[in-house]
């Protein structure tokens, strides 16, 4: 993996410490490889796009943002 | 590698995502953040009234309609998910010009491990100025 150039130096130190305890851990790569197997019938996908069109996903983001501004789109 | 937003996770598990993003995912290089997740499943979850998702899904039937309101509760494993034990490190150490919140700080940390471009649906300022900052790939996707 690259290491980025111009970073802090106590930035890169975290980094690369963060870097290593993640592949220890196996994080560095998802649980499983391959597509995504979808629940969604056509009908539900609709359903989601709608929402998204209208702004109902918006609208829920605003609503979230206001109880917990470490959510918030800033 | 590619680090998600939440509408992008949504499009994702709806089976609607740019077809980039379903190459990636088969590829195992999309990973979204702890706070992404949260703010989808409470998005769906927990709206109230007309606008809500969750009232949307009524008509649908109820097999399907759990199965859908699983998927968008349980993040896949084809999805990647850092740690707060490894990312918590490096949210502490950035250095940007701007004071982010926990998820933006979240992203460009888990950003900077991967060493991953960020994508979102929807441009925030303060996160862009962060990538700036550091040098990560900010890409808006509509």
């Amino acid at each position: 993996m690259a290491t980025r150039q111009g970073l802090d130096a106590n930035l890169a130190a975290a980094v690369a410490r963060g870097r290593a305890r993640a592949a220890a851990s196996g994080e560095l790569t998802p649980p499983r490889v391959g597509p995504i197997q979808s629940a969604f019938s056509d009908e539900a996908r609709k359903i989601v796009a709608d929402w998204r069109r209208d702004g109902g996903y918006l609208r829920a983001l605003v609503a979230i943002a206001e109880a917990d501004p470490d959510l918030a789109v800033q | 590698m590619i680090l998600i937003d939440d509408q992008l996770l949504l499009v994702a598990l709806s089976d609607t995502a740019p077809a980039e993003i379903n190459t990636a995912i088969a590829r195992g290089e999309v990973f979204t953040t702890g706070s992404w997740y949260y703010r989808l499943s409470r998005a769906v979850t927990a709206g109230s009234g007309a606008g809500a998702l969750s009232s949307r899904f009524q008509a649908l039937d109820e097999a399907v309609r759990l199965g859908v309101l699983a998927s968008l509760g349980e993040l896949p494993e084809e999805i990647g998910l850092l740690s707060l034990r490894v990312v918590v490190p490096v949210m502490q150490a950035l250095a940007v010009t701007r004071p982010l919140n926990f998820l933006n700080a979240e992203a460009l940390a888990a950003a900077l491990l991967l060493d991953a471009a960020i994508a979102v649906t929807v441009d925030a300022p303060l996160l862009r100025s962060g990538a700036t900052d550091l040098a990560i790939t900010y890409t808006v996707i509509g």
